[in-house]
């Protein structure tokens, strides 16, 4: 059923050129950086400075971080040697950070000692310190006598020895106490070093979800250790995380090949990754996902790019490209007790880097590929002094994987503007970070995103385009004592429209402008009350506006909420997590529920997490989630066309739509050893879904009233709305996952996800139930190879459709399970900044073969040979290959 | 530092001028029509609707498209109408001694043989969806596509992906009684 030329040549092409030796690509590597920072502490600890800082510096070397300089830095001015050890605390003193001023008086210690050397001092040098101690730096020295002269600068030096003597006494202290630079409580007993001076009092304020109170503090430990922002709202490991959280981080998606941020994600447990074109994705979390995914809450920076007029992310017209990314947080469960609305199954926030890290080379990069794609990033980042900048641009363009519609056919006429493309996206993204003070920054940002896009809508509309632009400004302020503000504005301005339209139909044209303002202010504060709390409070506001010819009216909303969120950490191993959030939103109507009154919603959550042996917790939990009706399904009213030309019917939203909710419990483990040689995790879950929202069956305009619209010729059927089911569904999963580094340079990662949805008997659309993903990493040299197979069970999706007399259609359609495989071969030249690579997505789907419609299947939706789809409606997904040169421009 | 052995530029370079090839050889094209997904070829049958007989003030005409002989040949028993579209009130344009034209169109025809009738709604109240409105009623003009002498509706062969754009409606019965 699908014409193709060209597959085996196509196929053999592909064969050859992977197997030709190829290039670029540092991989993921923070985890083997932090095994040689690991390394290079116990060496230092021993005395062995040399072998410790040239193992730190290899971790350097593989993923640059400012502290590890001044580990050091710090080492050497230990060790004695002073000259070494200026020079690289000066290289950390030249990041900026907090603490430089701490770093500036080390070095004129070390300074006055070669002076003092200089004078004929001996400089003994110092024995490593305990770990865990809050002894004095120096060791004691035999003082020369004193000569003439010599006495001032005797007695500065006297003086700096004694700030920072109390200095470091004063952050052990507070360490000790489990508060300060610890967030998490654990880093006391787990830290292997004094390593340096952090900040006394709460964690940083938020600049971004990247700089959120303890993201910083936290590493300076361990400063590769993972952090998780997204779970807490305030840094912390992932082990003290109350929900099943995945980290992804940047040098992996950079490394895996993928062609976008969400099929990096299909690695996952619980994530569904629904992709029906090359610009068209729909994430879900433990099941429920659909076109328009809507439950599903995705943040860059912790600012929503979630469309709330469609309730949908639109993930090509976010204005970042995976070059800005740092990592990934995937928090599954419902997240709604600290994030609202939307953030229903599950939260995905895209952290980026931060500017101005070491880290973090200005790069250009250009790619191609067939089918038909090619793009263009530029990225440069650098900081003077206090203020950082960074600035990214792409241009990225993707043909359809097919075509729905022959473009020769006279019966339809091709209404996208470039109707060969499914993506066609111009974006700009601009941050400045300025630090006023050693706890106050602020930070302004913004992005946009412009061009044309292709999607499947949703019910019994099928291939649409938009074509617009999203865009975004931001600003953040960080004040002392764990406060911030942050607030931006989302607009987006899209001219929406069939991809093609058949002659003599209804046009379906529309144009939504949409304005979301969300302003947030927060803070972050650790209390000792006799127990240790973390107190997290926050409260904001939203406005929300649409002015969309699909819709009834021009609305306007305004929401706002309160949060409050208390960690108490029962013991060093025990914290208890309570956390509740009141939203008020117009469109919460009174349920008959405590947790639902007129206007307001309350989403509370309370989770258990127990350190029960070193480097491993379990996590018991218990939280709410909603998710309210959108603008669409609240105040839509459009026809919509059925198979004659002169019926319609009328789509209306429905302003007594109830919020979807969510109930979820969850008991998961994660083990993290020290070795950092592998995680695990592993959680089971239960969820009940209530109040779920879909398109009503036709409803016959009552008698007496005329359905005929005389100015458009056409008859109203009747009206579909959107309702609420009346029906829970249970579902009960297990996700396992677990990352192992058997060697530097070889990473292998291998995850799964098993769901069943007591369905009550009746018909969703559905994913799903079973996914398995398994892939690897090696790295040698210059040379880096990952590849990735993820296998997706057999799906059954319920099609809407209109018969001739606008009664509505529900067509059970199976789509049977397959392999999703990708592979990426790279290679850095040696004494060049030039990376080279090539990358195959879905790299099985030649040997897919074509799947016939089943003989009751009257929906006729036929899969090509060499390729599988995702959704009926979705475009089959063929091979991809691309070439990737990247060049580091300093 | 981890010694890296240096290799020739050239050899690194191969995979993309590699790719380069199997871009420039096409391994894609642009005939990749997803049938799967994709409604079945059909056609558009159009034209125009004329009111000869002048009347007072314009009204909606109704056109229906009706099977008289299947896709495999078949004749029907009677015509069964497939499709219904209205050419409304203010599409009509008004000519010369009160003729009134607008254009219509059926889409998404499926290969079959058709006729075109249709009628002038004069006492608007004909209703599609309400079956005991949905016929002429005295009042109403009739027509179709017709043979002028004959009176006779012609017989619209229509094969897939053509858009046949010169059907002429004329309505030049006047209302019964």
């Amino acid at each position: 059923m699908i014409e193709r030329h060209g597959a085996r040549r196509c196929a053999l092409l592909l064969v050859a050129v992977l197997l030709l030796p190829a290039a670029p690509a540092l991989g993921d590597a923070r985890a083997e950086a932090r095994r040689h920072f690991q390394d290079g502490m116990s060496l230092i600890r021993e005395g062995k400075y040399e072998e410790g800082t040239s193992e730190l510096f290899e971790a350097y070397r593989i993923l640059p971080h400012p502290t590890v300089l001044f580990n050091i830095g710090r080492a050497f001015f230990d060790a004695g040697d002073n000259e070494r050890a200026i020079a690289q605390l000066e290289r950390y003193v030249a990041t900026d950070p907090p603490d430089k001023a701490e770093a500036a008086r080390l070095i004129e210690i070390a300074r006055e000692r070669l002076r003092a050397r200089d004078r004929g001092h001996d400089q003994p040098i110092a024995p490593p310190r305990s770990p865990g101690t809050s002894g004095p730096v120096e060791p004691v020295e035999p003082r020369a006598p004193a000569r003439a002269g010599d006495v001032d600068q005797d007695q500065e030096l006297t003086l700096l020895r004694q700030d920072l003597e109390k200095m470091l006494q004063r952050v052990d202290a507070l360490q000790g106490a489990g508060g300060g630079a610890a967030t998490s409580g654990r880093t006391v007993r787990d830290r292997t070093y004094p390593i340096v001076p952090g900040p006394s009092g709460p964690p940083v304020a938020e600049i971004t979800a990247a700089d959120a109170p303890g993201a910083d503090t936290a590493s300076r430990d361990d400063p590769y250790a993972p952090i998780v922002v997204t779970s807490a709202r305030y840094g912390q490991s992932p082990l003290d995380a109350p929900n099943a959280v995945t980290i992804l981080t940047g040098d992996e998606l950079r490394a895996s090949g993928a062609a976008s941020i969400p099929d990096f994600l299909r690695r996952v447990p619980g994530v569904d990754v629904m992709s029906n074109s090359p610009g068209d994705y729909n994430v879900g979390i433990r099941g429920f996902n659909d076109r328009l995914a809507n439950k599903v809450l995705v943040l860059i920076d912790g600012r929503s790019i979630y469309l709330d007029s469609v309730g949908a992310t639109i993930w090509p017209l976010a204005s970042i490209s995976p070059a800005d990314v740092e990592r990934i947080e995937i928090v599954r469960g419902p997240g709604a007790a600290l994030y609202g609305a939307s953030a229903f199954s599950g939260v995905i926030n895209i952290i980026t880097r931060s500017p101005g890290q070491a880290s973090d080379e200005p790069v250009a990069e250009v790619w191609a590929g067939f089918p038909d794609q090619g793009g263009a990033s530029l990225r440069f980042s650098d900081r003077l002094g206090p203020t950082a900048y960074r600035a990214s641009f792409s241009v990225e363009q993707k043909r359809r994987w097919y075509r729905e519609v022959d473009p020769a056919r006279l019966d339809y006429e091709l209404v996208a503007p470039h109707p060969d493309d499914a993506v066609r996206v111009g974006r700009v993204d601009l941050r400045i970070d300025h630090r006023l003070g050693r706890h106050t920054s602020v930070s302004a940002s913004g992005g946009l995103a412009a061009g044309q896009n292709e999607f499947v809508a949703i019910g019994a509309l099928r291939d649409f385009y938009l074509d617009g632009y999203q865009s975004y400004l931001r600003g953040d302020l960080l004040l002392p004592a764990g406060f911030s503000v942050r607030t931006f504005w989302n607009h987006s301005s899209l001219d929406v429209d069939q991809w093609a339209r058949p002659l003599g139909g209804i046009s379906l044209a529309n144009h939504p402008t949409t304005d979301v303002i969300d302003t947030e202010v927060s803070s972050f504060r650790e209390v000792d009350l006799g127990v240790t709390q973390r107190f997290n409070i926050g409260a904001g506001y939203r406005f929300k506006a649409a002015r969309w010819n699909w819709l009834g009216s021009e609305p306007e909303e305004h929401h706002a909420s309160i949060f409050f969120q208390d960690e108490a950490l029962l013991t060093d191993d025990l914290h208890a997590i309570a956390s509740l959030r009141l939203d008020r939103h117009p469109l919460l109507v009174d349920i008959g529920d405590a947790a639902f009154t007129d206007r307001y919603g309350f989403s509370p959550r309370g989770a258990l997490v127990w350190r029960f042996a070193p480097g491993q917790s379990v996590h018991a939990t218990v939280g709410t989630a909603f998710r309210t009706p959108t603008f669409l399904e609240s105040y839509i009213s459009t026809p919509v066309p059925t198979t004659t030309d002169a019926v319609v019917v009328r789509n209306v939203g429905n302003l007594d739509l109830l919020p979807e909710r969510i109930l979820g419990a969850e008991l998961g483990w994660r083990s993290e050893p020290a070795s950092s040689r592998y995680q695990l995790e592993g959680t089971t879950y239960f969820n009940r879904v209530s109040s779920l929202i879909e398109l009503s069956d036709l409803r016959p305009w009552p008698d007496g009233q005329s359905t005929y619209d005389p100015a458009a010729g056409i008859w109203y059927a009747g009206d579909t709305t959107y309702v609420n089911v009346d029906q829970d569904y249970d579902a009960i999963g297990v996700e396992l996952g677990g990352k192992v580094f058997p060697s530097d340079g070889l990473d292998l990662y291998a995850s799964g996800s098993y769901e069943t949805i007591d369905r009550g008997g009746k018909s969703i659309e559905s994913t799903s139930p079973l996914k398995l993903s398994a892939g690897a990493q090696l790295r040698s040299g210059g040379l880096s190879l990952s590849g990735d197979a993820h296998f997706v069970s057999a799906q059954t999706w319920a099609l809407r459709s209109f018969d001739e007399a606008g009664q509505t259609m529900d067509t059970d359609v199976d789509l049977p399970a397959y392999v999703w495989a990708g592979a990426r071969l790279s290679y850095l030249i040696p004494d060049s900044r030039l990376e080279l690579a090539v990358a195959g997505q879905n790299l099985l789907a030649p040997m897919q073969e074509a799947v016939k419609a089943d003989p009751g299947d009257t929906s006729e939706v036929t899969t090509p040979r060499g390729a599988h789809r995702e959704h009926p409606l979705g475009q089959p997904i063929p091979l991809s290959v691309y070439a990737t040169l990247t060049y580091k421009i300093w | 530092m981890i010694a890296v052995k240096k290799q020739p530029l050239a050899l690194a370079v191969a995979p993309a001028l590699a790719l380069g090839l199997a871009l420039a050889a096409g391994c894609d094209d642009d005939t990749d029509i997803d049938r799967g997904l994709a409604p079945g070829e059909t056609s558009v049958v159009a034209g125009d609707a004329v009111i000869v007989i002048p009347l007072a003030e314009p009204h909606p005409v109704v056109l229906f498209l009706a099977m008289v002989v299947d896709a495999g040949g078949t004749p029907l028993a009677e015509p069964t109408t497939v499709d219904v579209t209205v050419v409304p009130e203010s599409d009509l344009a008004e000519g010369g001694n009160g003729v009134r034209t607008g254009p219509f169109a059926f889409g998404l025809v499926s290969p079959a043989t058709y006729v075109v009738r249709g009628i002038v709604d004069v006492d608007e109240n004909f209703d599609l969806l309400v079956p005991t409105l949905a016929a002429p009623s005295p009042g109403d003009l009739l027509g179709g596509y017709a043979d002028v002498t004959t009176g006779q509706l012609i017989p619209i062969p229509v094969e897939p992906g053509e858009v046949l754009g010169e059907v002429t409606v004329l309505f030049a019965i006047p209302p019964a009684g």
